[in-house]
């Protein structure tokens, strides 16, 4: 782990993209202390302020602090992001493997599912859903899991599919060993560093669908602080001020840079085809 | 020795890795004559794949060649320019690998493949294919007009080895470099293959320098012979003289080890003990002086010099000046 | 002197086409032999060689009887029990008497686990009650002349030869009774293979352990092995004691095999058996004996009817109308 982390700093894109991320994940988790301000207390006479000592990235059309708002949106993204990777990523190992290691019709099975939900267009069947169970943090989380699980479960499904066919494999099988034992011991360490890798890439994406989908009224409920609520009321006051569009806007570039910088070194490091040869 | 075709003199190359610096190739000396048949035999990690790559000047990125030249028809390879080496490629000097399943492109099909590496030709296409047909019958491929339309996949190993040589000689190149052709076939088929070599030497009168680790392949094949050891040419001469008069120690022991050469039935097979020393740290003696089986207090310290056996036979070794 | 392993008649089948395929396409056939008709026996203590080329089956032949390739017909018999009518979990307890060696040394270690815990490894599948994991890798490397500081290193960090050498401790873990080893020296310089030779002929002799090596070089085989048996298009083709198949082969395909392999010395020339072609696919199958395509020697009959499997001496049997 601290060999991995090393080779990381090692590269100026990885120790960005790494001090973006702690960044981000430390003034989200300590929101709640770093803040100067509640992030839903409203202040009518301070509204749609320009950057100030006071108010650091100005205030929005209810005079609350846009700084504050930020962080605490933050939260908001990253765990929406998190539980929702964390969880698709855990369903896609097990059916991808399951389809690469079982028998034919299993496999059969489980790409037909994965094709079903992918030819759905994500933003339809998030719309639709929204419209069936109405806006909240839960539904966008549920949209998300199920949206990704294929992406992943084809790629462990793959992955599986080649590993299999390797000699150790059969050695393996041939010493008697039971298949959990395999597709746990020697199956899934083999796969999990580019998962990670593809995770970590991710990550931002579905910060941005979080956005998107609240930007859109279908996400998080007003008026808890979201990057993508943010963003809507900025986007109605555009020709007012800029702030608020430069306040959601801002950390969504960020963490996709930081999230992607570092996935692509870790990336680097744990192929060893990318990794430095001789 | 008749006419050099290939002079390779005092040829170093050196690999830079996290340890410092790996010096695969050193002093390096090779002839290879018109018209003739050389082996250059050698163990895994004795240098042959930096040899070629040398050669054709396709070496990785982080190697470079600290020394020497390799003089081929009247040039100095080295001093080429990226182009001038281009065209040499594969109409003055060609290559046929190792295995023939993925030397060759699994998506055209082997009248497409032979018709493009002949892109320099001004020449109908017509023309293209009946010279592609030529050479396939010539390496013993039965029915050409109708096989050439078909896939590598379709085709065996042994007949994709046969068509890798073809492609190889289709421009009628002075030099053929053969790395271990063979390894990848089975025995039967390994013999099929020399015989081929041999006809096809005799009939385009190129050279050829075949690469093996196999002793048998090389006696059997070759006019000329180079041992190399660790990155070193340690012996050299007529197959003959080297075959049946080993000077150097590991040449012996590698003769002796070799199984088709024990005919009564032993339980314990002679070995080489030890392992290739590190090329980063040389110890400033004989290469192979921490596996020698007759040390002299010289080998730990000098490196020896080449020394000539009888006329055209050379070794690198202590044991020819005491 | 009793058998391990006794093979008789023993075919393996691949269905090449699905049922649905069958039974639309019937021009051409829905499954191969790989084996066919392979009848084998290796006595305790004894080392049993399996010689052929690519194509030949001999590794198909020996998953079947780790029980990894289901056979269609025959039986295969290990110390007197039948193996293809064993349930899932008794085939598993079975495999604890065999230890297996891959072909491809590096290939079959599992690349993320350390050389301690790869030769341990069929201890921990097995849950062998009161294992000391430690002591017995130490000792698994000392039996194949590795030294302790191996087990802690991972496969990338292992050559050719000290890979095979920690195939063959993984293999010795269980202390099995047969050791199956696939082209023990494949890709090791000769200064090598000697040094794994040495060691399987040295574990044989203190362990008293019976194998069935697997091969396509006569010469490797020479030295280690009691008898030899030869495959050709999953058939076995001639059998007989080792010294007795060198000295005298009878088959024209043993007679190829053994003068295909050139000789170190420049001025042998060996009066060779060139074989015409290439091993024919074991899909269709040439008529009568499946070697006259190829044979030197081939007369009429050849091509009419197969050869008899036929005992030429007390130890020495083939299938050739017209033996050397």
């Amino acid at each position: 782990m601290i060999a991995i982390l090393r080779r990381v700093i090692k590269e100026p894109t990885g120790l960005f993209g790494l001090l973006l991320v702690t960044l981000i994940v430390v003034s989200a988790l300590l929101a709640g202390v770093v803040a100067p301000y509640d992030p839903i207390a409203l202040n009518i006479p301070d509204r749609l302020q320009s950057p100030s000592q006071a108010h650091l990235l100005g205030t929005d059309q209810l005079g609350r602090d846009l700084f504050s708002r930020v962080l605490h949106g933050g939260r908001v993204a990253l765990g929406v992001a998190l539980t929702a990777i964390g969880v698709a990523l855990a369903v896609g190992i097990v059916l991808g493997m399951l389809a690469g290691f079982g028998p034919r019709w299993l496999d059969k099975a489980i790409l037909l599912l994965f094709d079903t939900i992918r030819s759905f267009p994500t933003v339809m069947f998030a719309l639709a859903t929204v419209a069936l169970v109405g806006p909240s943090l839960q539904t966008v989380i549920a949209v998300i899991i199920v949206t990704t699980i294929p992406t992943y479960g084809r790629v462990v499904r793959t992955q599986t599919l080649s590993i299999k066919s390797n000699e150790f494999i059969k050695a393996e099988q041939v010493m008697g060993a039971k298949t959990t034992r395999i597709l746990g011991l020697h199956i899934l360490p083999n796969i999990v560093g580019p998962l990670m890798i593809l995770a970590s890439m991710d990550i931002p994406t579905v910060i941005a669908l979080e956005a998107g989908l609240s930007f859109l009224g279908m996400g998080v409920k007003p008026p808890t602080p979201s990057w993508g609520s943010i963003l809507n009321d900025g986007f109605s006051l555009i020709r007012v001020t800029p702030w608020p569009i430069i306040a959601g806007s801002v950390p969504l570039i960020l963490i996709t840079l930081g999230f992607t910088y570092l996935g692509e070194s870790l990336r680097d490091f744990i192929d060893p085809k990318l990794r430095k040869s001789f | 020795m008749t006419e050099p075709l290939l002079t390779i003199r005092n040829l170093s190359v050196d690999y830079r890795i996290d340890t410092g610096r790996l010096q695969a190739l050193r002093q390096i000396n090779i002839d290879v004559p018109k018209g003739s048949i050389v082996g250059v035999v050698g163990e895994s990690g004795c240098g042959k794949s930096t040899l070629i790559s040398s050669i054709i000047r396709l070496l990785p990125h982080n190697a470079s060649v600290s020394n020497g030249t390799i003089e081929f028809e009247g040039a100095n390879l080295l001093d080429l320019s990226e182009n001038e080496m281009r065209t040499m490629r594969g109409t003055r000097i060609s290559i046929v690998f190792q295995d023939p399943m993925t030397s060759l492109n699994p998506v055209l099909s082997i009248e497409q493949q032979m018709t493009h590496i002949q892109y320099r030709d001004q020449r109908s296409t017509s023309d293209k294919l009946n010279k592609s047909l030529a050479m396939l019958e010539s390496v013993g491929i039965a029915d050409p007009r109708k096989r050439i339309t078909q896939y590598p996949h379709e085709y065996s190993g042994g007949m994709l080895q046969r068509i890798s040589i073809a492609m190889a000689l289709q421009a009628q190149p002075s030099l053929l470099i053969a790395d271990e052709p063979t390894t990848a076939l089975d025995a039967t088929l390994e013999v099929q293959i020399i015989h081929l070599l041999k006809d096809i030497q005799a009939e385009f009168g190129c050279s050829i320098l075949f690469i093996s680790h196999h002793l048998g392949v090389i006696a059997e094949l070759c006019d000329y012979v180079v041992v190399m050891y660790a990155g070193e040419v340690v012996e050299q001469g007529t197959v003959r003289d080297v075959f049946h008069n080993p000077a150097h120690p590991y040449t012996q022991k590698l003769l002796e080890c070799d199984p088709a050469g024990i005919q009564t039935k032993t339980r314990i097979l002679p070995v080489i003990p030890g392992e290739i020393p590190d090329l980063v740290n040389l110890s400033g003696g004989c290469i192979f002086s921490s596996r020698c089986h007759c040390v002299l207090p010289d080998c730990e310290t000098h490196i020896p010099q080449r020394r000539e056996v009888t006329s055209g036979h050379s070794a690198n070794c202590h044991l020819l000046s005491a | 002197m009793t058998d391990i392993l006794q093979l008789k008649n023993v075919c393996v089948r691949f269905r090449i086409k699905s049922a649905m395929g069958a039974l639309f396409d019937r021009t051409s056939p829905a499954s191969f032999d790989a084996v066919r008709d392979a009848s084998i026996t290796l006595e305790e203590g004894q080392t049993l060689a399996l010689v052929g080329e690519s194509g030949a089956g001999k590794s198909t032949l020996a998953l079947a009887i780790t029980g990894l390739e289901r056979i269609a017909e025959g039986s295969i018999q290990f110390e007197g029990r039948e193996i293809s009518q064993m349930q899932a979990n008794e085939i598993r307890e079975y495999r604890r008497g065999i230890g297996y060696m891959w072909q491809n040394a590096i290939g079959s270690l599992s690349p993320r686990m350390t050389v301690r815990s790869l030769i341990t490894e069929p201890a921990r599948i097995h849950r062998v009650p009161n294992v000391n994991t430690r002591e017995l890798s130490s000792k698994l490397l000392d039996l194949v002349g590795l030294s302790e500081e191996f087990g802690d290193r991972y496969p990338h960090q292992l050559s050719g030869g000290q890979a095979r050498r920690v195939g063959v401790a993984r293999a010795l873990a269980l202390n099995p009774r047969l050791i199956v080893a696939d082209e023990p020296t494949a890709g090791l310089d000769v200064s090598v293979q000697g040094e794994i030779l040495n060691l399987l002929n040295q574990l044989q002799d203190e362990l008293k352990i019976s194998m069935l090596v697997i091969t396509h070089n006569l010469n490797v085989v020479r030295h280690t092995s009691d008898k030899i048996a030869i495959m050709y298009l999953g058939r076995i083709v001639e059998q007989g004691d080792t010294a007795e198949i060198f000295s005298r082969p009878r088959h024209p395909y043993t007679l190829a095999l053994l003068s295909a392999s050139p000789s170190p010395d420049p001025d042998m020339q060996a009066d060779r058996i060139e074989l015409k072609g290439e091993i024919p696919s074991p899909i269709n199958r040439p008529s009568g004996c499946e070697f006259h395509t190829r044979c030197p020697f081939v007369k009429e009959t050849c091509s009419e009817s197969p050869p008899p499997f036929e005992a030429v001496s007390e130890s020495q049997a083939l299938s050739c109308y017209f033996p050397r």
